[in-house]
C-alpha cells in the first residue's frame, strides 16, 4: 500500500472520495491533506491550496486522530504535546486544538480543530545536487539546506541519506529522525542507522558515542540545544547534513543559531531551496558565511 | 423394565441439571475474573509502557476467555467487537459495563486511561464478588432441588 493510500485510509469514506476527485481534477500529486473543523477539506498540490468541496465535522476530526493513533491516543501523548502525531506509516500530522497547560507547558491537547497530514514521497534525484556539492568538497565538510516551509527540505534530505548510505561510495550515516518523517517510506531501502523519535541533541550524542557515523543527517535545527549538540559532535570529526527554516541566505545568517554554527565552520556550504519546479529545485549555493556577508 | 429405565432417566436428568446450574454460575465467575485480569493487564501496560492497544490485546492470554472465544475475537477485531458479540455468559449489567469500557478505551492520555482502568477494575471486581456470594447462596439449592424434584416425581408416578 502506498503512503497516499494509507493517508486516504485515515479519512472517512466521503472525505477520501472528495480527495481523490479533487486530485484527479487538478492532475497533480498532493503533498498535504488539511482538515479544519467546520471548514473545507483542502489539499496542497505543488504549493497551491485546492478546496475539495466538503466540510469537515467533529466526527471526521476525531476519527482521523483515532486512526492516526491506532486507537491509542495515550501512546502518542508526548508528540501530541509537541503539536504532531507520527503515524506508523510515516505520515506526520500536524495537530492543533485547545491546549491544556500545566505550569506554562502544554500537558494535553483537546478539541482538535486542525489537522495537516503530510504525505512523504520519494522524489528520486532530489538529493543529486546536494550530493554533488558534498562531493566537490571531498566529503570533508557538512552541508546546510535551507528554505521556507513546504519547499522540500525533508524530501531532499531523505534522498541524500539514501545516496550517501548506499551509493557507489557508501558512508556510515546516522539519521536523527526526531519527527518520524525523515526516514518514512525507506524501510529496507536505506543502509543507515535511523534513530526514530529521539530528541535531536540526544540522538546526536548517542549516534556519535555508539554508531561511529561519518555523516549525521537531521532535520529542522533551530534551537540552542541543537546547535550545542552539533558543535560538540562536529569536534569529533563527524560531518553534518542538516536543514533549517529560512527564506534567504541573509535570513539564514542573521539567525543566532545558524550564524553561530557558521562561525565554527561546521557547514562548508549552504544550499538554499528557493522554489520547486517539475524538474527539481531552484537553488542558491553559498560556500561560507563571508560570501553571504558580502552578498548582504 | 421400562419403569426402571424411566427412574434412571429422571434421576440422571436431575443430577445433570444440578451440575449444569452450578457449572454455569462458576463459568460466569471465572469469566468475570478473566475480565478483571484483562483490565489489570491493560492498565499495567499503558501505565508502564504506553503500549498501543493492539499490542496489548495480542500479548494477553486468559484460559477462560480463550475457551469461550472472546480472546480470539478481541485479538482479531478489538475489545469493542468482542464485547458486543455473544461470547460471554455474564449478565447484561457486566456486558454493558464491558462495552462502555471498550468504547472509551484509548481515547485519553495516560493518566486518564489508568484511572479509567482502575474504575472498571473495581466495578468488575465488585461484580465478581457479588456473583460468588450469589453462587454460595444458590449452591445447596442447585445441588439438592433437582434430585429432590425428580424423586418426588418418581414417588407420584410410581
Amino acid at each position: 500500500m502506498t503512503t497516499e493510500q494509507q493517508a486516504l485510509g485515515l479519512l472517512q469514506p466521503r472525505l477520501s472520495a472528495a480527495v481523490l476527485k479533487a486530485s484527479s481534477l487538478c492532475g497533480g500529486e498532493f503533498n498535504e491533506i488539511r482538515l479544519r473543523l467546520n471548514g473545507p477539506l483542502c489539499l496542497t498540490v505543488s504549493g497551491k491550496t485546492v478546496n475539495c468541496g466538503v466540510i469537515c465535522t467533529r466526527e471526521d476530526m476525531d476519527s482521523v486522530v483515532r486512526r492516526l493513533c491506532g486507537n491509542s491516543l495515550y501512546s502518542h501523548g508526548d508528540t501530541i504535546k509537541e503539536g504532531y502525531i507520527a503515524s506508523a506509516h510515516g505520515i506526520r500530522a500536524g495537530i492543533c486544538g485547545r491546549a491544556v497547560t500545566d505550569g506554562g507547558s502544554v500537558s494535553a491537547v483537546t478539541d482538535v480543530s486542525s489537522l495537516c497530514l503530510r504525505i512523504p514521497r520519494r522524489v528520486r534525484g532530489a538529493g543529486d545536487e546536494a550530493y554533488a556539492v558534498l562531493e566537490k568538497g571531498g566529503f570533508s565538510s557538512g552541508l546546510l539546506i535551507y528554505s521556507r516551509p513546504g519547499v522540500g527540505k525533508t524530501t531532499l534530505l531523505r534522498e541524500l541519506a539514501v545516496r550517501l548510505a548506499g551509493g557507489a561510495r557508501p558512508f556510515r550515516v546516522a539519521v536523527i529522525d526526531t519527527r518520524c518523517e525523515l526516514a518514512a517510506g525507506l524501510d529496507g531501502m536505506i543502509s543507515a542507522d535511523v534513530l526514530t523519535g529521539y530528541p535531536r541533541g540526544k540522538g546526536i550524542e548517542i549516534a556519535v558515542r555508539t554508531l561511529s557515523p561519518e555523516f549525521i543527517i537531521c532535520d529542522e535545527i533551530g534551537t540552542r540545544e541543537d546547535a550545542e549538540a552539533i558543535r560538540g559532535a562536529a569536534g569529533s570529526g563527524v560531518r553534518f547534513v542538516a536543514s533549517a527554516h529560512a527564506g534567504s541566505s541573509r535570513e539564514l545568517f542573521l539567525s543566532p543559531i545558524v550564524g553561530g554554527l557558521a562561525e565554527t565552520g561546521v557547514f562548508g556550504a549552504y544550499l538554499g531551496l528557493l522554489g520547486r519546479t517539475k524538474n527539481g529545485y531552484v537553488t542558491e549555493l553559498t560556500f561560507k558565511k563571508e560570501h553571504a556577508a558580502a552578498a548582504v | 423394565m421400562i419403569r426402571i429405565c424411566g427412574l434412571i432417566l429422571l434421576l440422571s436428568a436431575s443430577v445433570g441439571v444440578s451440575f449444569t446450574l452450578i457449572g454455569r454460575e462458576a463459568k460466569r465467575i471465572r469469566e468475570l475474573e478473566g475480565i478483571c485480569e484483562l483490565i489489570r493487564y491493560i492498565k499495567n501496560n499503558i501505565d508502564s509502557f504506553l503500549m498501543p492497544l493492539e499490542g496489548i490485546f495480542l500479548s494477553f492470554h486468559s484460559d477462560e476467555l480463550e475457551k469461550c472465544g472472546f480472546e480470539a475475537e478481541m485479538k482479531a477485531h478489538g475489545l469493542a467487537a468482542a464485547a458486543g458479540a455473544d461470547f460471554l455468559s455474564v449478565d447484561g449489567k457486566a456486558l454493558g459495563a464491558l462495552s462502555a469500557f471498550a468504547g472509551s478505551l484509548g481515547t485519553g492520555f495516560r493518566d486518564d486511561e489508568v484511572k479509567r482502568c482502575e474504575y472498571y477494575l473495581e466495578l468488575f471486581g465488585a461484580l465478581a464478588v457479588s456473583e460468588k456470594e450469589k453462587a454460595a447462596r444458590n449452591r445447596d439449592m442447585y445441588r439438592y432441588l433437582p434430585p429432590l424434584a425428580a424423586l418426588s416425581l418418581i414417588l407420584v408416578l410410581f
